[in-house]
């Protein structure tokens, strides 16, 4: 009886406790609540669209600048891949002309074309229309490119089968072209489509009367700024009807078989510089560090942009403290309220990730012709027509939406979670505030001590990576380092403006009353002013570095073309002039001294990563060596020893970081089919060079057995006017104005080609500055829509609408100024680590820094500026509204 | 003797919707030195923008507003911040203090805006209404009833000869209400100090010498009947 007893009061107790549970499900119903506080959200948000609109506008920011970034970045590195695909830089070998010359003989062609191999023949130089223009002009086989592009065509299309010879899809080059007529040296020139229509636009052109025909490539080929021709038109344009300028080998064979294939068209190797191809590898590691100061500068925007968004979430909460306190009063839980906030946030981000992906791309296309420009003209890469990937936008929206919820979930958290009880919501936040601030300085000083071992290690660390032959992690080691600080600065920036008010009351120059108001204020103020003001920091600084940078490389580009550039004319006939242009210029009074420089291209054995290294030979005369050389480090006899007719070199310094090579160290090299073996006694500086070079005496040049034509002149004129002589000289000696320079004239296209190489970053900079400055107006805004009621509360105490002015800009004056005084040693320290560290590693120049004023009063006053302007508007607003209105409003 | 406010055929309306409201009609009163007036109506007779008129946050439609014997309809921006700053006190319901300073600092404002130090009235303020051992207290830390009593501070330290106030004790309880009204009226007799207060409240409106009814645009004068307790 008992346990039929107990088991119906257990089966009792199972249903009551079911019926709870039922009951409970019922009262509580999750998705219900979240859904219903989402929508009295929207509500909040219909009636304070502008709130919604600042979050927007910084999820909007972030994305814009990021997406244009990533769209340049990997439409570049596209191109390097496949921009000359059709034409060559498939070529399995490039071979060139050793010993300094200029030219291959088309024998070489002939003979190896007799082994079966698949070649394209190339001619390049500059042609001299009728007019006066001039064309680098590209000369190919045409009719071969046509076959080989045919096949890359439809080999490059996925799921396709090789198709025989001759049977694959026609290549966009035959378009249009009249192939028999081309194999007749018909004057035909190849241009892209939008360079076709620049060259027109100035008339016909003629050759020695003939008209030649224009016709235009879709810009997707590549072709840039190029202009090409059928190898036949190309030896006549050019005048050089049995010379080659580089045969490219596209057969996929082992380096030893084709030296085999040499052997047997008997062809001496030792003519020959053999180059192997790298599918745009060399290009992709070239501009590496460039793609990598881009994306950091859009990385950086990124977090700017997240800075306004985030600014926004948290005024948009702050505006609703009641409304969900009253929510939660009302019975709907934390999670479910929590979850309602997520979901809004989310939208938000969808909306504005798509906004911002799509003017992200229209800006990537806005900036593509100035990077198209800069990596052309620095690099020599060519960009293709931009595309985008919808991977691009899952990524931009997923980096947006994570650091979204990362910054924003423990504020939302944290109001969800406040008291209930009236009175405590106060002391909830101040709380927090002081518990963020010790925080972020402590995550500041951990960083920034983090960034001063690594500093304090950094030589030890270079050293070991470059023995490691792990140079390439050079610039990433250093970019890191500015990662630190530019992440440090920031959470430092918060603890300086708490303590702003404190610095002034300690000074005794307040006095009571308004002024008592103002520094008292800031305190109420500086909290959430801070992500504004971090986001301008870091802008600012950002901006300063930039300009620190661009100042200092073009201070020191300056400098060392004077140094370097010591005659007044500088002219570089080709091979086949050079001796009749030397002996013209013999006699000539006007000249009162030349000089004279050979090169060839020669291979360093066993040093840097790979097994043979190219750099560029250089000689010089040995009074251009001493008088031109701009010298980092020397050996003290080095003079005396390369008079005596030693074996020595000088390297320039990309060279002796790249390969961390040091004086007096062995250098095994292979030059016009000889193997030498030189001492290192010098390091020249070698600014806006990124190629490896090398420097000896003429002398030695000689005792080598090279080509004894120089590559090209220099000469000195005492008194003369050079740009005049210049001219002259060129109708003189039938030179194009392409083949002979004033020094003027170089160092001005230096200055512009080599200033090109920061334009697009120090743009960037601008954009970012641009974004916080934009950042710092939403701020403002919202915290001065927010301070309505204790700027009423002032004025009906009788402060003067001017005196609310003057006083709101002061305090806004005084955290800016704040700002920017932290944000001018961060830019310098910056400057210092981009100068010495990045540049240094990247690039392997040393600059010097240049620290400029100017740009640092500039940038800040573009700060003020827009803090004005923030300014200005709630209060004019303000003064439109009845006083009582906002005192009649709730402070919070 | 020139009455310190002064107001005749003040008419004022407002737009709602499509419809205009007229809530002030042709109103005439006058508030003399040391007077105390309670002014009582129901929700939306226009109370509230009687002194927002007169303290010059509103302008009226039309009629003529005179204080401290000057035509204030004349006044400029800069007139009335003078007339804030030196004549008048306020008190609202929702305290209105500066948060960002601490009680002293709240007190002495007014005075400190005009140039004018510390003085033994202040002094005798904080004493009378039990504020001495809250001075450095920031202002979130005190209680609705203190809040309320140094806004009456701040509102008579430099006795201004016109106080107005809005629903002063109403955010308070019974007894903190009371205890405010009591200090408001004493201190403000101790200052000279002419009191137009708007209330719902019978106990409040029983501190005061007089009392006005707000209605249909007009005032009426009505008996007072002073609190037994008081």
């Amino acid at each position: 009886m008992s346990t039929a007893r107990a088991g119906k009061c257990m089966s009792t107790a199972r249903a009551g406790k079911g019926m709870s549970t039922a009951a409970q499900r019922q009262h509580h119903r999750p998705l219900h609540g979240l859904w219903l506080s989402f929508r009295v959200f929207l509500g909040h948000y219909r009636r304070a669209p502008l709130q919604a609109g600042a979050i927007l506008l910084g999820v909007i920011l972030s994305v814009v600048l990021l997406t244009a970034v990533k769209s340049i970045n990997e439409n570049a590195r596209s191109s390097y891949r496949e921009a000359t695909a059709p034409l060559s830089s498939r070529a399995a070998f490039t071979l060139l002309p050793a010993g300094g010359k200029a030219y291959l003989d088309d024998e070489v062609y002939f003979r190896l074309s007799r082994q079966g191999l698949k070649l394209m023949p190339r001619l390049n130089g500059v042609m001299t229309d009728d007019s006066g223009r001039r064309f680098y002009l590209d000369g190919i086989d045409i009719i071969a490119a046509t076959s080989i592009a045919a096949s890359y065509t439809s080999t490059s299309a996925p799921g396709t089968s090789t198709p025989a010879p001759g049977t694959g899809p026609a290549s966009p080059l035959s378009a249009n072209l009249d192939l028999g007529s081309l194999l007749t040296g018909a004057p035909v020139l190849l241009l892209s489509q939008s360079q076709l229509e620049k060259v027109s636009a100035k008339g016909a052109l003629k050759l020695k009367g003939q008209a030649i025909e224009l016709i235009g490539l879709d810009d997707a080929l590549g072709l840039g700024s190029a202009t090409v021709a059928d190898l036949a038109f190309a030896k006549q344009a050019l005048e050089l009807p049995h010379s080659l300028s580089s045969i490219e080998v596209l057969d996929n064979i082992p380096l030893e078989t084709f030296k085999q294939q040499l052997s047997a068209a008997g062809i001496d190797e030792s003519s020959l510089d053999i180059l192997q191809g790298d599918n745009g590898a060399a290009l992709t590691e070239l501009s590496g560090s460039f793609h990598l100061s881009l994306k950091a500068m859009g990385l950086l925007a990124f977090v700017v942009g997240l800075f306004i968004a985030y600014n926004g979430v948290r005024y948009s909460l702050m505006k609703r403290t009641r409304l969900l306190l009253q929510l939660r009063q009302l019975g709907v839980g934390q999670r479910e309220l929590l979850g309602a906030l997520v979901l809004e946030l989310m939208l938000m981000v969808i909306f504005g990730a798509a906004i911002g992906f799509a003017l992200g791309l229209w800006l990537g296309q806005g900036l593509m012709p100035l990077v198209s420009m800069t990596l052309e003209q620095v690099y020599g890469a060519r960009l293709l027509p931009g595309h985008w990937r919808p991977g691009w936008f899952i990524e931009a929206f997923g980096l947006s939406a994570a650091a979204s919820l990362f910054a924003c979930i423990p504020l939302m958290a944290r109001l969800v979670a406040t008291p209930l009880a009236s009175g405590r919501h106060q002391a909830a936040n101040q709380g927090f505030d002081v518990k963020m601030q010790r925080l972020q300085l402590f995550a500041a000083a951990a960083l920034l001590l983090l960034a001063l071992i690594i500093t304090l290690f950094e030589p030890g660390v270079s050293q070991y990576l470059r023995e490691q032959q792990l140079t390439r992690l050079l610039p990433l080691y250093s970019l890191g380092l500015i990662a630190l600080v530019t992440l440090a600065a920031p959470l430092l920036l918060p603890s300086l403006l708490a303590r702003l008010p404190a610095l002034f009351g300690k000074s005794g120059v307040i006095r009571p009353g308004l002024g008592q108001y103002l520094i008292a204020e800031l305190k109420v103020l500086a909290p959430p002013m801070s992500l504004a003001m971090m986001a301008m920091l870091l802008a600012l600084s950002a901006n300063i570095a930039m300009t620190t940078l661009v100042v200092s490389f073009e201070g020191t580009l300056k400098v060392w073309l004077n140094q370097r550039l010591h005659a007044d004319i500088y002219l570089r006939p080709g091979d086949s002039h050079m001796p009749q242009v030397m002996a013209t210029l013999e006699n000539d009074s006007r000249i009162s001294a030349s000089y004279r420089q050979y090169s060839s291209p020669a291979l360093l054995n066993g040093m840097g990563e790979q097994q043979q290294t190219r750099f560029r030979l250089l000689a010089r005369d040995s009074i251009s060596v001493r008088e031109t050389s701009t010298l980092k480090t020397f050996d003290a006899a080095l003079w005396q020893a390369m008079q005596a007719g030693g074996r020595q070199i000088l390297i320039n310094e990309p060279m002796a970081q790249k390969l961390n090579l040091r004086l007096g160290q062995r250098l095994d090299i292979t030059v016009g089919g000889k193997d030498v073996s030189l001492e290192v006694a010098g390091i020249f500086y070698d600014h806006g060079n990124q190629q490896l070079e090398t420097l000896i005496e003429e002398t030695l040049w000689q005792q080598l057995g090279l080509s004894p034509i120089p590559m090209s002149l220099a000469l000195s004129c005492n008194g003369c006017d050079a740009e005049q002589l210049a001219d002259t000289l060129a109708g003189e000696l039938e030179l194009s104005r392409a083949q002979i320079f004033s020094q003027q004239n170089i160092k001005k296209i230096a200055i512009s080609m080599f200033g090109r190489t920061f334009e697009i970053t120090a743009s960037l900079g601008t954009l970012t500055l641009l974004v916080a400055s934009i950042g710092l107006f939403s701020a403002l805004s919202m915290l001065s829509a927010s301070r309505e009621n204790p700027l009423a509360r002032l004025h009906a105490l009788g402060v003067s609408r001017s005196e609310l002015l003057l006083m709101s800009a002061a305090q806004m004056l005084l955290m800016v100024l704040a700002t920017a005084l932290l944000a001018i040693p961060v830019a310098w320290v910056l400057g210092y680590l981009l100068i010495h560290k990045v540049i240094l590693l990247s690039f392997g120049w040393s600059l010097t820094m240049d620290w400029q004023w100017l740009p640092v009063f500039s940038a800040v006053g573009a700060a003020l500026l827009s803090a004005a302007l923030a300014l200005a508007w709630p209060l004019w607003r303000q003064s439109r509204r009845p006083l009582i209105r906002s005192l009649q409003q709730e402070a919070n | 003797m020139t009455p310190i406010v002064a107001l005749a055929g003040i008419k004022k309306s407002f737009q709602d919707g499509s419809e205009r409201h007229l809530v002030l009609d042709g109103l005439t009163l006058a508030i003399h030195g040391g007077e105390t007036i309670a002014l009582t109506g129901p929700s939306g007779c226009g109370k509230s923008t009687l002194l927002n008129l007169i303290a010059g946050f509103d302008t009226p439609d039309s009629g003529d507003i005179h204080l401290l014997g000057r035509l204030a309809n004349d006044f400029t921006a800069r007139d009335w911040d003078s007339f804030r700053r030196a004549e008048l006190g306020m008190v609202f319901q929702q305290f209105n203090l500066l948060d960002p300073l601490d009680v002293r600092a709240n007190i002495h404002f007014p005075l400190a805006l005009n140039g004018k130090p510390w003085n033994g009235w202040c002094d005798t303020l904080i004493s009378r209404l039990g504020l001495s051992e809250l001075l450095s207290r920031p202002i979130d830390s005190l209680s609705g009833g203190q809040q309320q009593r140094v806004a009456i501070a701040r509102a008579l330290a430099q006795r201004p000869p016109l106080l107005l106030a809005d629903e002063p004790t109403g955010n308070l309880d019974e007894q903190s209400g009371d205890e405010v009204m009591a200090l408001l009226t004493s201190l403000a007799r101790e200052s000279n100090t002419a009191i137009l207060m708007v209330t719902h409240s019978e106990r409040c409106a029983a501190f005061m010498q007089r009392r006005w009814h707000l209605s249909g645009g007009r005032i009426a004068e009505r008996e007072q009947h002073r609190q037994a307790n008081v």
